[in-house]
């Protein structure tokens, strides 16, 4: 199938998807296949990096470094929706209650301030900022990178001064035996 | 004398005779010169403590060798270094620090831990710091697919396999405790004084090394033994104080015992610097004494009680509670 085929054949599955119609399975590929793609652009075009499938698992998760900030993005699909899924690695939750209080009161109280789609978020033992966005509303590769760049750079801010913050423990040791 | 006492001492002479120190000898003679008819826990540490008392060592437990007929390797425990003397001549070189004993004795008390994951079994050390069966490793050794793991498998010095519960664990620290299922006693390492540990002072890790060949077979060096010195004894990363050391330790030397020359454990060896020399991390033992005393005060059972947090290794032993009382997350519906 030549190029504008595939163009034709993707903007009727978009178009399916955004009236809530039953997609086919070919359908749902070209739609991961184009945003995927889209992902990889950014790879290459922003982060320089020139084969994006060294940076891709076997799940299609696509792994990104951004000045401190680690992160991922990847294609994800829930009853015929496609997202992009962004997070981005802020800091291991930390053990001692004394932290973990006061740090979620944090977090909750700066997702009242950040702008857009991010926001904290708790993924297994991990502080994470994340944003998730239909690929609906995603117009072209410069709407994916906004979105994703989005998500990296708040990482980026933020991480540092978390970590500094909370990333210790208030464990003591016991004072030293008298000589 | 007792007859045992004899005994003993007939065979640290004859040994002293020997030019290496050291022979092999049917497990049978030795069980029935020392006055025991059979092999038990009981007997087999009392046999140790005989003949270490008058200088000898023997390689043998419970189960090892299979049958009493077997020899086992019986030797001289060498002699301790002489004190180290302050001298004021540079040119006279300072006696090496003889680190055998510490090391046999440390072999003794350390165990492999193993959790089972998605792909495959994943595997660190730890050592037993209680004679009851209460082990020390490190947190990223227990966690499997779901987190902190809350039963383990456990392979000690002797071969004998047994289970072990998870009775608190800490992420940041990287230290957990386990109890094993199998009631002691076992040989336990005592406590040192990390705070007492010198720059320059000799310390060995023992732990279980693995390599990966070309075809992803992994090989395991059970039991390897490493020296070398304290770099910084207090070397404070993130809030936290780690000693810092020379000695070598890799993937599979983690939650292994640092021991000092007395034999002492004084650190939980845990992380590195992948490409410094002398970059290699221990927690020193003393995060963890609160945690220990409570961990023998619940015992065996009561650790076997309450939910393990998955998430943060904190053991609640209110069971009604849904949630961790530490860190929030919601118990896994098991209730393990």
């Amino acid at each position: 199938m030549d190029k504008s085929s595939t163009d034709d054949a993707l903007a009727k599955a978009m178009k399916a998807m955004q009236e809530g119609k039953h997609l086919s399975s070919r359908q749902r590929r070209l739609i991961r296949e184009a945003g995927e793609g889209a992902i990889d652009n950014f790879l290459r075009t922003v982060v320089g990096v020139s084969e994006p499938s060294e940076f891709t698992d076997q799940d299609g998760w696509r792994y990104l470094e951004f000045g401190s900030a680690k992160g991922v993005a990847f294609i994800d699909e829930a009853e015929d929706v496609f997202y992009l899924h962004c997070e981005g690695d802020v800091m291991p939750v930390p053990s001692d209650q004394e932290l973990i209080v006061p740090l979620y009161r944090e977090l909750l109280e700066m997702n009242l301030g950040i702008p857009g789609t991010c926001r904290f978020a708790i993924h297994g033992d991990h502080v994470v900022i994340v944003s998730t966005e239909e690929l609906s509303v995603l117009r072209d590769d410069g709407d994916f990178a906004r979105h994703i760049h989005g998500v990296m750079t708040c990482t980026d801010a933020v991480d540092s001064d978390l970590i500094r913050k909370y990333g210790t423990t208030t464990r003591k040791r016991p004072a030293g035996r008298k000589k | 004398m007792a007859i045992g006492e004899r005994y003993a001492r007939r065979l640290a002479e004859q040994l002293q005779r020997r030019p290496a120190g050291h022979s092999r000898m049917p497990l049978r003679q030795i069980l029935s010169g020392l006055g025991h008819t059979r092999r038990s826990a009981r007997a087999v540490e009392a046999i140790q403590q005989t003949l270490r008392a008058h200088g000898v060592s023997i390689e043998f437990s419970v189960d090892h060798p299979a049958s009493l007929d077997d020899e086992v390797p019986v030797a001289l425990i060498p002699p301790a270094a002489p004190p180290l003397q302050p001298n004021s001549d540079p040119a006279i070189l300072r006696p090496a620090v003889d680190l055998t004993a510490a090391a046999q004795h440390a072999i003794q008390a350390t165990v492999e831990v193993r959790v089972r994951t998605a792909t495959g079994d994943a595997s660190g050390a730890g050592f037993i710091i209680d004679p009851d069966g209460l082990v020390v490793t490190a947190c990223h050794v227990i966690q499997d697919d779901s987190g902190i793991a809350r039963r383990v498998s456990v392979r000690m010095a002797s071969r004998r396999r047994t289970m072990g519960t998870v009775v608190r664990a800490h992420a940041k620290l990287d230290f957990a405790l386990v109890w094993l299922d199998l009631a002691g006693p076992h040989p336990a390492l005592s406590l040192g004084d990390p705070q007492a540990l010198r720059p320059a002072e000799p310390v060995l890790a023992v732990g279980h090394p693995s390599i990966s060949d070309l075809s992803s077979q992994v090989e395991v060096l059970r039991y390897t033994v490493t020296t070398g010195t304290v770099a910084n004894p207090r070397a404070e990363l993130s809030g936290v104080e780690w000693i810092q050391m020379n000695t070598d330790i890799d993937p599979g030397n983690s939650g292994g015992p640092l021991v000092n020359a007395s034999g002492d454990v004084v650190g939980v060896n845990v992380w590195k610097y992948a490409d410094i020399g002398a970059g290699k991390m221990a927690l020193p033992i003393d995060y963890l004494l609160d945690d220990v005393r409570q961990a023998k005060k619940l015992g065996r059972s009561g650790a076997a009680r309450g939910r393990l947090c998955p998430s943060c290794g904190w053991l609640d032993l209110g069971t009604r509670r849904w949630f961790c009382r530490n860190c929030g997350a919601p118990h896994p519906r098991t209730g393990a």
